[in-house]
């Protein structure tokens, strides 16, 4: 009985061990690994260095999670990033080492910031000609569909009083093409077609908006977009 | 006794715990594959369309894995497609030197390669070199058993689509919607029936789908390949075979501009780049960041992305019948005459975009063409000459280049490539003259990328562009990434002179009907033959798999 035993025992061990036995498909934990550090593994910067440490107005915001999606096709999610809105430079923060970089302007297409406010920011990069000025800058996009709206916020350093003084710029897409605007009746509505404009002034006046205030003319553009579809 | 027995009890819970810990029931992605045809000779071309689908999850692979596998269940033909929308189309053509003989066609994604064998797509296909004579005998394996070949006959009514075929001077066919279909994906062959292999071609989409849909695996899950793939391995130091761990791997490839992957191996010297679509049908090179070049003997173990199919062989010949024989023999005339003759052109549209790829660093802060200057020797010479942003030095015998960064010059991390790939054999840079080299860009400040940081990047473009094994003082490994892009592939009739003679004489890779639409399709009567087969296979709304089959005969 003691020999049926022993049987039964090396017999079920053997059961037990063949379990264990496993094809050795290679690295699913490396794999695993790989793709959560891939996102900040695309990210290219060159070190920054803050001239003005304490001053907080240099830039859009705090330091949130965000999205950069680069012209390439690639994305980097939930990485640290803060835009610089003196220099109009989008910062990463390396949260291995707390290195921080500019992200290569070159590189990206556009980016999202998930601030405090309950709607992301989507920023988009613009080659501006103007004059002798070519350059590259972000625009924020405050509406988006067949006509779209963009801000610009530019920060200026004042050395004598010692702050930044921020300076914004609107600008209006229609037909791929894009113009600067100010914020009245006259510099929007003569962008639009009649009966864009008779549309525009009807959404303000039944919303109660007011053309003057960005945020009020980004949601009556919105809605001019939803109903064009 | 009592001690025994719990010793038992203990053991064989054990077991059974064993057995079941590991396996895990998911919900499972799979691949089906519509085939042109079984038989194909050397030369000819299989053209298939592979459906990948999952009943509750429409996050799905978008790399589709395909392997011919002969009798001894050998690799003899891979490739991999990317997919549109669940679907991959292309063909592939077969290579002249595969045996005469039964192959296995199996199609996954990366995330089926641990499901049983049974689990994945494949079918038999019977290969002929087309000037060999045909074997009185064909070799098959217990794979290819008769009862193996029978699949569930296919369903003859559907509730989604009308079907309504005329054969007058030509055939007609009409696909039209039965109920609210939104969309609708799907290819569609007419294919000539064969003695040989007959109860494979009814291989029932809708039932493989049911049979499979869930899985039982005894192994971890694998992530899937959405919009990626993943280049996975080890690399070890010879001759102890000890892993390189914590060492920094990159991948790169020949460019004029500058972009890698860069990974740092964990304590099994396991690597994994994830490539995204720039990195297609390039010629990578693996090397391990050696700025001393110590690491003179290395091997790279790199994951083929192969799966186990049934080592149970049991191979033996079956006698091919005179009417079967003769139907191979018929068959390779009928595609000497077609390749005389080149009758039909297939039309293909390539979905492959054109990429720009950026260079990593953006701007170069300096840029010198040396042709423009005297000749200079070495790169030194050059150094002290021409590029005012570098410096080079001799330290402990050995070459080094800084680079000025402000006020100071760096040579410590500085990063050199050359003709888009990683140096690090100062040796093979010290050499460079300036008749070998057409463009320096240097990159003056510190850049950080990904988990790495640079003090300063000294890119050096050659003129004869090209990889030097002189560059490497470690062992690389080069790697053709092969990526087949979707290619939709439709018969074209517009040549009305050349008959119709090969047995698939027609096929559609991408048929799609969105809402109620429907088109005929008008097809030459084949001018050999009288028994054909249409075959129409493909998803409904994205999920629901259909299969339709129907006997065409052709009067003559």
């Amino acid at each position: 009985m003691s020999k049926l035993i022993q049987i039964l025992i090396v017999v079920l061990l053997t059961l037990s061990l063949n379990s264990f036995a496993q094809i050795d498909l290679c690295c699913t934990q490396t794999i695993n690994d790989a793709v959560k550090e891939n996102s900040s593994a695309i990210i290219s910067a060159t070190l920054y260095i803050n001239e003005h440490p304490s001053k907080k107005e240099q830039f859009y915001d705090d330091w949130s999670t965000g999205e950069i999606i680069f012209s390439n096709g690639t994305t980097a999610n939930n990485c640290k990033i803060r835009y610089n809105i003196w220099k109009d430079e989008l910062i990463w923060l390396r949260e291995t080492d707390f290195k921080k970089g500019i992200v290569i302007k070159q590189s990206i297409s556009e980016f999202y910031l998930h601030t405090n406010t309950p709607n992301e920011k989507h920023f988009v990069k613009y080659f501006e000609q103007e004059g002798l000025t070519n350059q590259y800058v972000y625009l924020e996009v405050l509406a988006q569909g067949k006509i779209s709206f963009f801000s610009n916020i530019k920060a200026s350093y004042n050395k004598s009083s010692d702050n930044f003084n921020p300076k914004q710029q609107y600008y209006i897409m229609i037909n791929q093409q894009i113009q600067k605007i100010k914020l009245n009746k006259k510099s929007i509505l003569e962008l639009l077609s009649i009966d864009d404009q008779e549309k525009l002034k009807n959404i303000l006046q039944t919303h109660h908006l007011k053309i003057k205030r960005m945020h009020d003319l980004a949601m009556a553009i919105n809605i001019l977009n939803k109903n064009k579809r | 006794m009592n001690t025994t027995l719990k010793y038992i009890f203990l053991l064989f819970s054990w077991g059974i715990l064993a057995t079941n810990t590991f396996a895990q029931n998911s919900n499972s992605e799979q691949v089906f594959v519509h085939i042109n045809r079984n038989i194909l000779l050397s030369g000819s071309t299989l053209k298939y369309t592979a459906y990948i689908t999952n009943q509750l999850d429409t996050n799905l692979s978008s790399y589709t894995y395909f392997r011919l596998v002969d009798i001894e269940n050998n690799t003899v033909l891979s490739w991999n497609s990317t997919s549109n929308n669940q679907t991959t189309s292309g063909s592939i053509t077969i290579p002249e030197k595969l045996k005469n003989g039964i192959y296995q066609l199996y199609a996954y994604t990366y995330k089926m390669r641990n499901y049983p064998a049974q689990k994945i797509f494949n079918t038999p296909i019977i290969i002929q070199r087309i000037y060999e004579n045909v074997d009185d005998t064909i070799q098959i394996n217990s794979l290819l058993t008769t009862d193996y070949l029978i699949k569930q006959t296919p369903e003859k009514e559907n509730p989604y689509f009308d079907i309504i075929i005329e054969q007058k001077d030509e055939l007609s066919i009409e696909i039209k919607p039965k109920s609210e279909i939104n969309h609708a994906q799907l290819s569609i062959s007419i294919s000539e029936n064969s003695e040989i292999l007959t109860k494979a071609n009814y291989l029932n989409f809708s039932e493989f789908i049911k049979e499979t849909s869930e899985i039982n695996t005894p192994h971890s899950e694998l992530p899937k390949e959405i919009g990626h793939n993943f280049l996975v391995g080890r690399v070890l130091h010879l001759p102890d075979s000890i892993p390189l761990n914590e060492k920094l791997i990159y991948l790169a490839y020949k460019d004029s501009t500058v972009h890698f992957k860069s990974f740092f191996t964990n304590n099994k010297g396991e690597f994994c780049f994830i490539l995204d679509s720039s990195f297609h049908n390039k010629n990578l090179y693996l090397q391990v960041d050696d700025n001393n070049c110590i690491n003179d003997s290395i091997a790279w173990i790199i994951d083929t992305k192969n799966i186990d199919v049934n080592t149970d062989l049991n191979i033996s010949k079956q006698i091919l019948s005179p009417s079967q024989k003769h139907y191979i023999e018929e068959l390779q005339k009928r595609e000497i005459i077609n390749r005389v003759y080149n009758p039909h052109t297939i039309k293909t549209t390539n979905e492959q975009k054109s990429q720009q790829i950026e260079n990593f660093f953006g701007q170069a802060t300096y840029t010198a063409i040396p042709n423009d200057f005297i000749d200079l020797p070495n790169f030194q010479e050059i150094c002290d000459n021409i590029i005012p942003s570098l410096r080079f030095r001799i330290e402990n015998h050995k070459p080094q280049i800084g680079i000025v960064i402000g006020q100071q010059i760096k040579f410590n991390d500085v990063l050199i490539c050359v003709n888009g790939l990683p140096c690090f054999n100062m040796n093979y840079i010290e050499n460079l003259s300036s008749k070998d080299i057409k463009r320096i860009e240097t990159f003056n400040s510190v850049i950080i990328h990904g988990k790495l940081t640079f003090n300063g990047v000294l890119c050096i473009y050659t003129n004869k562009y090209e990889i030097d094994e002189r560059m490497f003082c470690t062992p690389v490994y080069s790697h053709k990434h092969s990526v087949s892009s979707n290619s939709i592939l439709t018969t074209d009739f517009t040549d009305k002179n050349s008959p119709n003679i090969l047995p698939d004489v027609f096929w559609c890779s991408n048929y799609t009907i969105k809402n109620k639409d429907h088109r005929k399709l008008k097809i030459p009567i084949p001018a050999i033959g009288t028994s054909y087969t249409l075959r129409i296979n493909g998803l409904i709304n994205s999920t629901i798999p259909f299969a339709f089959e129907q006997q065409l005969n052709f009067k003559k």
